[in-house]
């Protein structure tokens, strides 16, 4: 999970005590110093970022009517999270979504004896030299954006923030096994979708 | 196996799930088949941009967002 580096560290114990009071100079505190992180995982499950605004808005008042639970045995960034990802996950699930498009054709094909119907060259570039240009990386940002639903969610909450398949199975309420499958293909998508920067090709 | 069962497989190859004979059969495909041998690099590069592209990410949250936040938990301060 992305808030897991500094999970050694415990949170200023003024902090955590104006959270359970629920001051307001605290929340602005949290609001500013994590807000922006929660925009960016609520609008990766999203996919819109006016419903990314109103989850991360849900989520700040759920933890603020929640904040006596809180007792300092998660740092205060991991509680905010989940809780950012439940609300968005609850958005989710309360709209009538369109039926997905196929993605057929962001995944491998194969010839009729199971050989790769496609020839595949290596990618030279290390990942981190090709990420440290802000470009590519928001290049790979928008490629998880075009991901069908299912499968950008599942990369999100598996991949991004480092949840578990049962944690991840329980979240979305579905099997592990369809967990695994959406991964699966969600990162074979990707790869096609980045595969004409990544091959130094013309994106 | 062929390339279509390695490319079935790649997910539980790279977390290591694979049972000990499966994992024979499909370290000898691969050491006999270049593109099995690139995708798997390809899918294993996917992976680790999509974290690196989202961890480096910094998103700062508007103020009028900001506002509106602090607004909406006055109003379930007053609410209670």
């Amino acid at each position: 999970m992305a808030t897991t580096s500094d999970e050694a560290t415990r949170d200023d114990p003024a902090l955590v005590a104006g959270l359970r009071a629920g001051e307001s100079a605290t929340f602005d505190v949290l609001i500013r110093q994590y807000g922006g992180r929660l925009l960016a995982v609520t609008r990766r499950i999203l996919g819109n970022d006016d419903e990314a605004r109103e989850a991360v808005q849900e989520a700040f008042v759920a933890a603020f009517r929640a904040r006596q639970q809180f007792h300092g045995d998660a740092r205060i960034s991991t509680w905010l999270h989940r809780i950012a990802v439940n609300a968005a996950l609850m958005r989710l699930r309360s709209k009538k979504r369109r039926p997905e498009e196929s993605s057929d054709e962001l995944l491998p094909t194969f010839q009729a004896d199971g050989h790769h119907a496609e020839r595949f060259a290596s990618w030279d570039e290390p990942v981190d030299v090709a990420l440290s240009r802000r470009e590519t990386a928001a290049f790979v940002r928008e490629a998880i954006d075009r991901l069908p639903e299912s499968y950008r969610v599942v990369l999100t909450l598996r991949d991004i923030d480092g949840l578990s398949t049962e944690e991840t199975a329980r979240m979305l309420d579905v099997t592990s096994n369809a967990v695994k499958i959406r991964l699966h293909r969600a990162r074979m998508a990707l790869r096609t979708l980045l595969a004409p920067r990544f091959a130094g090709e013309a994106p | 196996m062929t390339c279509r069962d390695v490319t079935d497989f790649l997910d539980a190859f790279v977390a290591d799930d694979l049972a000990p004979d499966v994992r024979g059969t499909f370290e000898r495909h691969l050491s006999a088949c270049v593109d099995c041998r690139h995708f798997l690099q390809q899918y294993q590069q996917t992976v680790a941009a999509g974290i690196c592209a989202c961890e480096n990410e910094t998103v700062v949250i508007p103020e009028d967002l900001v506002r509106a936040i602090l607004a909406a938990i006055k109003d379930v301060e007053i609410g209670n």
